[in-house]
């Protein structure tokens, strides 16, 4: 991995039973690229963006990531816990700052779900909430694996332009999505 | 750490039902028990340590059931390892504040329930510390059992642990005939302070390499 690359993968492949799910990825990552993942469902891309989190490891190959640098995902897991209202879910989370909190959940139409347990929220406002991770974070690394599922159009837009500006900011994404996020991407194919 | 616990401790506070479940049937085993006999009153003081620590021991191991699951289902746990935060801390973190909340209560019930049962306070005094001492590694033998099977269901697992506290349950019996007949006791508490001291040590790691495995 050159010294301006943030990410590296160089021929991963992963396996489940001796049956390849993917093999031979290889894509490098400079500050404020993205990486578009793509592939048919099923192909391994949650997988992969698991490898990249350093959830699990492949079976072939490796993943470089600058040591320094910090890391945000946001899943399928949404990681927010049913019985506790959404401010405490928040509250639990001791790196989010109170007052980009509030304009996030304002811009989310959250603000009046504080109250509310997880478990009573729809889908799509449970999205919003696990999104808040990413709005309000200042990691290097974003990590989504389909961050546009369960989204109204209007809150689509705006994490594809919040992702832009974090873009300028010399962050590096990774994501998945079957949604054309707009985000002039280098595309891998699983 | 201290943000951590304070996180853990939250979480399971607001389960009531699986804090104080447990403690509930714990206290429900006991008063229950000289209900369905008839025995002397010396005859019940005889019989209620055996009680006292099956009571203990089941509650705990059904208590843990859920221990790491639900982190694991709701992707918590993926996030702790994005986080850089280290798996066994959480681990003896999550197993600390069960016992806490859990545990201490159960030992501090025994201790009144001793009184109650023997009438005499040193003896129940040293019956409630031990309690907690034998709960903590309880605690841990079960949360090993439940991390081995995480999503397979946790029940088989904690079975396959019980022959491990077996030893624990023998060392009690020993500890209660000694106490009874004014032998010396203390060996069998260095022998239990000593099994604590290892479980504290090597369970947390051993733990999270076990869940390192299913996350992979």
């Amino acid at each position: 991995m050159r010294n301006d690359y943030v990410l590296a993968a160089n021929n991963i492949g992963y396996s489940i039973n001796n049956t390849k799910l993917f093999q031979n990825i290889n894509f490098e990552a400079k500050k404020g690229e993205s990486i578009h993942i793509k592939g048919s469902n099923g192909s391994g891309k949650t997988t992969l963006l698991r490898i990249i989190a350093g959830i699990c490891s492949s079976s072939n190959g490796e993943i470089i990531i600058d040591e320094e640098i910090s890391k945000v995902m946001v899943g399928h897991s949404n990681a927010l816990k049913d019985y506790l209202t959404l401010k405490e879910n928040i509250l639990m989370d001791g790196s989010f700052d109170i007052k980009d909190t509030n304009l996030f959940l304002e811009s989310l139409n959250l603000k009046n779900k504080l109250e509310l347990k997880i478990g009573n929220l729809s889908f799509g406002q449970r999205k919003k909430a696990s999104l808040l991770k990413v709005f309000n974070n200042n990691s290097d690394l974003i990590i989504l694996d389909e961050p546009c599922v369960g989204l109204d159009a209007k809150t689509q837009s705006y994490l594809i332009e919040f992702l832009k500006k974090e873009l300028t900011k010399d962050k590096t994404i990774v994501y998945s999505s079957h949604i054309d996020m707009d985000l002039d991407s280098i595309e891998v194919y699983l | 750490m201290k943000g951590l616990l304070q996180i853990e401790l939250f979480k399971l506070f607001k389960k009531i039902r699986s804090w104080l479940g447990p403690v509930l049937i714990f206290t429900l085993i006991i008063i229950a028990y000289p209900l369905t006999v008839e025995y002397s009153t010396s005859e019940l003081a005889k019989s209620f340590y055996s009680i006292l620590w099956l009571g203990a021991l089941m509650t705990i191991m059904f208590s843990t059931e859920d221990i790491f699951l639900e982190d694991y289902l709701d992707g918590t746990m993926d996030q702790y390892i994005v986080n850089n935060i280290s798996l066994p801390l959480i681990v003896f973190i999550k197993i600390f504040v069960y016992w806490l909340l859990i545990g201490v209560p159960i030992g501090i019930l025994s201790f009144i329930f001793a009184i109650v049962f023997t009438s005499n306070f040193e003896s129940s005094l040293l019956i409630g510390l031990i309690s907690l001492v034998v709960n903590y590694i309880y605690f841990a033998v079960f949360s090993f059992g439940n991390s081995l099977s995480l999503n397979k269901g946790s029940l088989l697992s904690s079975l396959v642990c019980l022959p491990l506290v077996l030893p624990i349950l023998i060392t009690l019996g020993k500890f209660i005939t000694a106490l009874e007949y004014a032998l010396n006791f203390y060996s069998y508490i260095i022998l239990l302070l000593g099994v604590l001291s290892i479980i504290i040590t090597i369970i947390p790691f051993l733990i999270s390499f076990i869940l390192k495995a299913h996350l992979d």
